[in-house]
């Protein structure tokens, strides 16, 4: 009669154990969970920004902005082509 | 009994049961497309000539905003740049739903949503985007619709490349309850498959120059408009393309349809003397002339039948040397070259040139004329084809088979496309093909040495670049119209490759119809070697003389 008793005793209290592991591991997936939904909500507010912004790299790095900006700049455009035929000293020696 | 039972339920559940299924989710069922990406179009320096940017629909529902629609509609026409009367009389419909705007971008989004004005929402599409504008316009083509509505590309690498820049849209399947509610029973998704991309051998900055140069040019010249190719010679790679007039692809609806034909390979016209330099080859080929071969009816204008040919400037030079033929682009010359060739000849040198058949580039909206049986030619036509007059080509044939003298005798496929890029990052690279030999490498190395005294001594030596061996021949066509040439319209051209002894690049330049000049050797010429002085910079190539 006690071997029963205490079967069931232990039994009760692997349950319990279980189930206060499952309140805890809910409990945790619940507020990971928050915690998944804010981080996708700000990969995706990063990936509208990184769209944002390719969109404004690529307007402003098109060669038409590029060559608009070098001309306000004072860059003109080279009319010759120099050609150096020998080495040139650049620097000598004492 | 019961077995009479068991059949039937064996029958509404087995046999029947994926009709009966499919009858259910007709019923209550939906399938949702999942858009593709459409892929980029990016050059060989990695920026996109065509990538895909997110845009956003502004949709109201009037319901919501009730009495207060002018109140509201002053503050957002503005931020729309729309009457406010119109957004007024909008938002003052007995709907639950009205656009009011297209095509918004993120920052108008966030100036619209920091309003907070109730009944707004943003619906998000994918939007075709043109970075560079008009730069390439005829390159590229545009992305358009199809008569379903659906984005299909035109004309250029959009229209040749739609089926692999598309991929495939998914398929989403829900079923609804009776409310309309969503159940989450049926998970079935056909994934979709993005578009590839497309990476060209097309140089953003060697397409600048080319833009930029040619653009000058026809403003200088007064011309109508015109063209310049720039081609790797030895792989038939397509490092620059430039039209005029053109469009800018993301607004190609204010455009006239005449406009996105790209006349590089649409566009039909005679040659002139450009072609002179095929011709040549062919003879120096068969060795039925050598290049000191001396003409011996050059000294006046030939008579052929009712017809007589002249040079272009009214000055002929007796005995001259096939060189020399080419050098003063001299029609009469040409004419005995012609008779030496023979008709039977010409023709097959003119077609292993690719002449009268598509280069096949990877381009949609390519023409080509077909060169007559030569049971309709006469006399005169073997004579003037032999000058570049009463034959059509369009300018990427004719570039393609000069380009064939450049390097050592070989016919190869132009091409815009390098690499595509799958939807899983695979890259598939596109290799050069040569199509055929046409001439000898010798030939084609005499024909250089002509064309660069063309250019050392010719018409436009003027313009040459100094320090650099340039292989050059200019042209000037007259156009016809309705059976006779206008004398005062030409088509103006250069053709040629450099450095000589090893060409890195072949160019061709056409100028329509310029009126400062008719000739090529004081339009298009200057042209080319202005875009030839800012590419030998660019390459490095150092001097050759």
């Amino acid at each position: 009669m006690k071997r029963p008793i205490l079967l069931l005793t232990i039994l009760f209290i692997i349950a319990m154990v279980f189930e206060l592991v499952n309140v805890y591991l809910l409990n945790k997936v619940t507020t990971d969970s928050i915690y998944v939904i804010k981080i996708k909500q700000e990969i995706s507010s990063y990936k509208q920004k990184n769209i944002v912004l390719k969109t404004e790299i690529l307007e402003s790095t098109s060669m038409n902005m590029i060559a608009s900006r070098a001309s306000d700049l004072g860059f003109v455009e080279s009319k010759e082509v120099i050609s150096l035929y020998s080495p040139l000293t650049v620097a000598v020696g004492k | 009994m019961y077995s009479v039972v068991v059949v039937r339920l064996f029958y509404w559940q087995v046999v029947k049961s994926s009709e009966l299924k499919q009858m259910g989710i007709n019923q209550s069922g939906e399938a949702i497309d999942i858009p593709a990406k459409r892929g980029d179009i990016i050059s060989s320096d990695n920026y996109p000539f065509a990538t895909t940017r997110v845009s956003y629909l502004l949709y109201a529902n009037p319901k919501f905003i009730k009495n207060n629609s002018l109140k509201y509609a002053n503050e957002i026409s503005p931020l729309l740049n729309l009457d406010k009367e119109k957004v007024a009389d909008l938002l003052s419909k007995d709907l639950y739903w009205v656009k009011l705007a297209d095509n918004l971008d993120q920052n108008q989004k966030s100036a619209i949503e920091k309003l907070n004005v109730p009944g707004l929402g943003f619906q998000e599409n994918d939007l075709r985007f043109y970075p560079e504008a008009s730069m390439a316009a005829h390159l590229i083509g545009f992305l358009g619709r199809d008569k379903n509505g659906s984005g299909k590309g035109y004309f250029g690498l959009e229209g040749y490349y739609n089926d692999q820049l598309s991929g495939r849209a998914g398929k989403q399947y829900l079923i609804h309850d009776a409310l309309g509610n969503p159940v989450l029973n049926d998970l079935r998704e056909e994934k979709k498959i993005d578009g590839r991309s497309l990476v060209l051998n097309i140089d953003r900055t060697v397409q600048f120059i080319a833009e930029k140069k040619l653009k000058e040019g026809i403003e200088k010249y007064e011309a109508e408009g015109g063209s310049a190719i720039i081609m790797d010679p030895q792989s038939g790679r397509i490092l620059a393309m430039a039209s005029f007039p053109r469009f800018n692809p993301q607004k190609y609806y204010e455009f006239d349809y005449d406009t996105y034909r790209n006349p590089v390979i649409a566009n039909l016209y005679e040659p002139g003397s450009t072609f002179k330099v095929l011709v040549m080859s062919a003879a120096i080929d068969l060795r039925v002339l050598k290049p000191d071969t001396k003409c011996n009816i050059c000294s006046g204008p030939v008579t052929i039948g009712d017809y007589t040919v002249k040079t272009w400037n009214g000055k002929y030079y007796p005995d001259s040397t096939m060189a020399e033929v080419i050098q003063h682009s001299d029609n009469t010359g040409m004419v005995y070259v012609g008779k030496k060739l023979g008709l039977d000849n010409l023709t097959t040198y003119i077609k292993s040139f690719g002449i009268g058949q598509e280069t096949q580039i990877d381009l949609e909206g390519e023409e080509s004329s077909r060169i007559r049986d030569k049971k309709d030619w006469y006399p005169i036509d073997l004579a003037t084809a032999s000058f570049g007059q009463g034959i059509s080509v369009n300018p990427m044939q004719l570039l393609t088979a000069v380009s064939s003298i450049a390097n050592g005798g070989n016919l190869i496929k132009p091409f815009v496309v390098s690499q595509i890029i799958t939807e899983d990052g695979k890259k598939i690279d596109i290799k050069p093909q040569i199509t055929r030999r046409v001439i000898s490498e010798i030939t084609a190395k005499i024909v250089t040495q002509m064309m660069v005294n063309a250019v050392e001594n010719g018409e436009a030596k003027w313009t040459k670049l100094d320090n650099y061996k340039v292989a050059g021949k200019t042209g000037t066509a007259q156009i016809p119209i309705q059976g006779h040439y206008d004398p005062k319209e030409t088509i103006a051209s250069f053709v040629g490759f450099f450095p000589a002894d090893n060409p890195k690049v072949s160019m061709l330049v056409l100028v329509h119809k310029p009126k400062t000049s008719i000739y090529g050797a004081e339009t298009a010429a200057p042209i080319f070697f202005s875009i030839a002085r800012d590419l030998v910079n660019y390459y490095s190539i150092p001097p050759t003389n």
